[in-house]
């Protein structure tokens, strides 16, 4: 799939090195199957991790041998079968007709579930997903069509995965599995596209903080 | 920091683990282990872990190596990428077991690749052993974050906190550092 917004270099390197939280390893993880380019990239950085462990000056080892290894697989024959590849095409799970990428399927039915979705806003609701860690909130949320998010900026990092619909923010258009990252360094406003029922995938860091008219308001209620 | 050594050749190891997958090669497995357990070692000991803690994984991966012989594709990669990403989940692993548990959700890393499309695996095959070679015309501050990723399995935000950068500066080292090596292996193509 063409994506216009792949993930940046710097959350893929995260991932690539084993760095990121499960909230964010499972959204890279939902981009790459949607995304050729997030993909070649990420297969680069595997291959420079490669090259970086190549590198490296050895370490003696005290205690484990090539011996003491083959003597614990004594007996086992390697697995000599290729494992058969899922093919991520094989076998689309949906919820209300928005494909869901293959690492969401295990949500399917919560996300499927009206009562698991609180009201955020007019026309915005959320799903916090169990993923959610010390790194902070990993939610979707769904955004009815022509819905213009109140102006905010954040406290810390959010990333965002489009998964259907379409947003402007900024100048850019995202749509499905574009990602979108933003901090306090941005303040915003996106607007969701007229046609579709907007769905993302967000991990966010810190809270948001409202700005502009009423802002005060806002943020006294601020659930995000 | 631990000195530099020399690569190993990529065909030799590959004809190894061919060799392990087809008739449990042990002498295959002990070559592959000479050349690459100590820098395992290494690798997981500046990853944070204690020595002994360093050495189990170590064999676990060595296991490893062993137990899914079959699976390495020479075509999708180098032997060192295929055994960094066998450590690297390893290490994942034993930071999500050992201090907290974060409960029950699927492992992203372990749900399988989809399918390279034609292109890209074509992209991937001729690009891999040009990658060594890129890396070394980079800026050495480029190298830096790279390898502190890579070794110390930190974040860009926790490398910028570490070193007293601006996040922006890490975050466009690593941009340059892709962009560069992107470039470098169209050519390649």
């Amino acid at each position: 799939m063409n994506v216009r917004h792949p993930a940046p270099d710097e959350l893929l390197l995260d991932y690539a090195v084993g760095a990121t939280g499960p909230g964010k390893s499972l959204l890279v993880a939902c981009h790459l199957s949607m995304c050729d380019e997030a993909r070649a990239r990420f297969a680069l950085l595997e291959q420079i991790g490669g090259a970086v462990l190549e590198t490296i000056g050895p370490d003696r080892l005290e205690r484990v041998t090539a011996e003491r290894v083959l003597g614990a697989i004594d007996g086992e024959t390697p697995v000599l079968e290729r494992p058969v590849r899922t093919s991520f095409a094989a076998k689309p799970v949906e919820v209300d007709g928005i494909p869901l990428p293959p690492p969401l399927a295990a949500h399917a039915e919560q996300i499927a579930d009206r009562r698991s979705w609180r009201r955020l806003g007019r026309g915005v609701e959320a799903l916090e997903l169990p993923v959610s860690t010390a790194e902070g909130k990993t939610q979707l949320l769904r955004a009815a069509p022509g819905v213009r998010i109140v102006e905010h900026t954040h406290m810390g990092e959010e990333a965002v995965l489009l998964l259907s619909g379409a947003f402007h923010d900024n100048g850019e258009r995202y749509a499905r599995g574009d990602v979108a990252v933003n901090d306090g360094a941005t303040t915003h406003s996106p607007v969701i596209d007229d046609e579709d029922v907007c769905l993302c995938l967000a991990v966010t860091e810190g809270p948001i903080r409202f700005v502009g008219r009423a802002a005060w308001l806002l943020n006294l209620f601020n659930r995000f | 920091m631990a000195e530099v050594s020399s690569p190993v050749s990529d065909d030799l190891m590959a004809e190894h683990v061919r060799a392990i997958a087809e008739h449990h090669d042990r002498d295959a497995f002990r070559a592959i282990f000479a050349a690459y357990a100590p820098k395992l070692k290494a690798f997981l000991a500046r990853g944070g872990l204690e020595d002994a803690i360093a050495e189990e994984l170590v064999q676990d991966v060595m296991l490893t190596v062993w137990r899914r012989a079959a699976t390495f594709d020479p075509r999708q990669g180098t032997f060192a990428a295929w055994l960094f990403t066998i450590a690297r989940n390893r290490r994942i692993d034993h930071f999500r077991r050992a201090p907290r548990p974060l409960g029950e959700y699927p492992d992203p890393m372990l749900i399988p690749e989809p399918e390279a499309s034609a292109e890209g695996l074509v992209e991937i095959q001729q690009n891999h052993t040009f990658v060594r070679a890129a890396m070394e015309e980079l800026p050495p501050e480029q190298i830096e974050v790279l390898r502190m990723a890579f070794f110390e399995q930190k974040s860009h935000s926790v490398i910028a906190e570490e070193q007293g950068l601006p996040l922006g500066t890490v975050k466009s080292r690593i941009r340059l550092a892709m962009r560069q090596l992107r470039r470098a292996l169209e050519p390649k193509l």
